[in-house]
């Protein structure tokens, strides 16, 4: 856990050095009423803040919830032309628990997105796969993660965009024989601040 | 490129990756421990409290909370007729009378009441520790230190309550031995039998025929026994060296199977766990951070011994035990006591209430319920 603090940490850092940076005077500005801004070999980089909702714990007969969580998330998108794009995202999502326990849970999937520019704004739509590690109480589990996000965002100049962010998130955690009636699903609803870079 | 550019990133992906992985606990349901979590009792009657004893009479519930005793469904504390001074240290009751054991500088002795509420003193003693009641009769321990002169000397001596003045002395076998030395953990009908079996600190005897001379039968005597808990066809014991035996009425099995190393097995009771089976689940109670917690067996726990006993065990849950909320508000509480009681309307639902000492953590509950509805289990309630 400590070193995937630490990578995230080092991520952390690498984005605030870079959005520290003044913009350089002789690069030309990206064209601000294209409808297709984007190229490929094109980058971008995204750090987000938001609210973790956790929506349903399928499975199961008993009632108790998550609580209303906080989550982060950090994203590579790499550019295949004009619109769609690839990449992938680690992210980490605390929420209290009933008994006053914090689950976490941090899913890394590949990403696929497709893009659209409307002069100063910015739109993406995302679909992700991949695994999450999550942790209760000094339990950990792996499951399989899936995730839809989409965003709106504002150019506000030198490769910045900053705007809001959904995500709907899908968490089977799934348990194998003679375990398998622990086998549950958790859907959660992120929904905050993301900060976007064109690197 | 040369083959050892690769080999510490691939060796260090290979040590994260299973470190990753070994952190895992497929027997762990997270998010269903989650969904088994209830909020904290802030306060109530049993918060920070010790619960040592349940008892069900007339359709409500008493509990022994310290040295005081509740009643529900409001556990209030039932004191009518009882010295102001009292320290109940057990409760029992038979079909009629809710009986305690009752220490007081002023009135102790055996108390009893037919109404749960008032009480009356029916045995004048000094020396009355414990109730116990089986078939419809009536056992109390006398126990009594420095008999013999020494500080240290303890006897307990069981007697069999008739509700007259006098009361028969039934310990005639065992104080010859030095069963005489060890608590009595209770008194059960025998399986398949209406033989009394007295189940003491370190051994296990018989009476044949019921209320006669009482016999020892565990040729292999377990230790430390320290709880029971009994069917129509089998009795359960629980030691407090973490053992459980399981006794058909047959020959004693020659060991117990271990469900918890080095951990006394306080509380045991057999609870529903479909429609058409039960469950034999045990609260570990012992002093040691994790060394607490309940615990559900297969009641398939054969009477042979050596044979493999599901369930969990040291806080894994066993491959073949059944779906467990073993990992819950009970995980970290010292268990005392367990009582199922069948709904009065519904036999096929029911309550298990278990208490606990609840002094490590300022929010805890002594006493949480848990509901069965016919097909399964709810989550646990403080109260």
């Amino acid at each position: 856990m400590s070193r995937f603090l630490s990578t995230l940490a080092f991520l952390l850092l690498v984005g605030l050095s870079i959005a520290a940076q003044d913009a350089p005077v002789d690069v030309a500005p990206k064209p601000e009423t294209s409808t297709a801004p984007y190229h490929r070999g094109d980058q971008a980089i995204s750090l987000g803040a938001s609210a973790s909702i956790p929506l349903a714990i399928l499975g199961g007969t008993q009632s108790g919830k998550l609580g209303l969580g906080a989550g982060f998330d950090f994203s590579y998108h790499y550019f295949l032309d004009h619109s769609w794009a690839v990449g992938g995202s680690v992210a980490g999502d605390f929420n209290g628990t009933p008994a006053g326990y914090s689950y976490f849970a941090a899913p890394l999937a590949a990403t696929i997105s497709y893009w659209k520019a409307f002069a100063p704004l910015e739109a993406f739509a995302e679909l992700g796969l991949g695994a999450y590690l999550s942790r209760l109480d000094g339990k950990g589990m792996l499951g399989p993660f899936a995730s839809a996000s989409a965003a709106l965002m504002v150019q506000t100049g030198s490769g910045w965009s900053i705007g809001l962010k959904l995500s709907g998130r899908v968490l089977p955690e799934i348990h194998a024989a003679p375990y398998a009636d622990l086998t549950r699903t958790a859907i959660f609803l992120d929904t905050g601040l993301i900060a976007l870079y064109h690197l | 490129m040369s083959r050892s550019r690769y080999l510490v990133p691939a060796l260090l992906c290979g040590l994260l990756s299973s470190l990753v992985l070994l952190s895992c606990d497929n027997g762990s349901g997270l998010l269903a421990r989650v969904q088994e979590e209830k909020k904290a009792q802030t306060s109530g009657p049993f918060t920070r409290a010790s619960v040592g004893d349940l008892v069900s009479f007339q359709n409500a519930v008493w509990a022994r909370r310290g040295p005081t005793i509740l009643k529900s469904p409001d556990w209030a504390e039932v004191t009518t007729g009882l010295p102001a001074d009292y320290a109940c240290s057990s409760l029992a009751a038979t079909g009629s009378v809710l009986y305690a054991a009752i220490q007081s500088p002023t009135a102790p002795g055996l108390y009893g009441s037919v109404d749960g509420t008032n009480w009356s003193l029916e045995k004048a003693s000094s020396y009355i520790e414990s109730v116990f009641t089986a078939s419809g009769s009536v056992f109390y321990v006398e126990h009594h230190q420095g008999l013999s002169g020494t500080s240290t000397d303890d006897t307990w001596d069981l007697f069999l309550w008739d509700g007259t003045s006098a009361a028969a002395v039934v310990t005639n076998n065992l104080s010859t031995t030095a069963e005489s030395g060890s608590p009595v953990i209770g008194v059960v009908i025998a399986p398949s039998s209406p033989d009394f079996v007295v189940v003491r600190g370190s051994g296990v005897y018989r009476s044949t025929p019921a209320g006669g001379p009482f016999t020892l039968i565990a040729a292999s005597l377990p230790t430390n026994l320290s709880s029971l808990a009994a069917t129509a066809t089998e009795l359960y014991l629980g030691s407090a060296s973490g053992l459980v035996y399981a006794w058909n009425g047959g020959a004693w099995p020659a060991s117990g199977q271990t469900l918890f190393a080095g951990a006394p097995v306080k509380a045991l009771a057999v609870v529903p766990a479909s429609a058409t089976s039960s469950l034999l689940v045990a609260g570990i109670g012992g002093t040691a951070v994790g060394a607490t917690g309940y615990y559900e067996l297969s009641l398939a726990l054969p009477d042979a011994p050596g044979s493999a006993l599901l369930g969990s065990a040291n806080g894994t849950l066993l491959a073949g035990g059944s779906a467990t909320n073993y990992e819950t508000t009970l995980r970290d509480l010292p268990m005392n006591a367990f009582l199922y009681v069948p709904d009065t309307t519904d036999a096929t639902k029911g309550i298990l209430y278990a208490g606990s000492t609840a002094s490590g953590n300022s929010t805890a509950s002594g006493l949480h319920t848990d509901a069965w509805d016919g097909s399964a289990w709810g989550s646990w309630s403080a109260k």
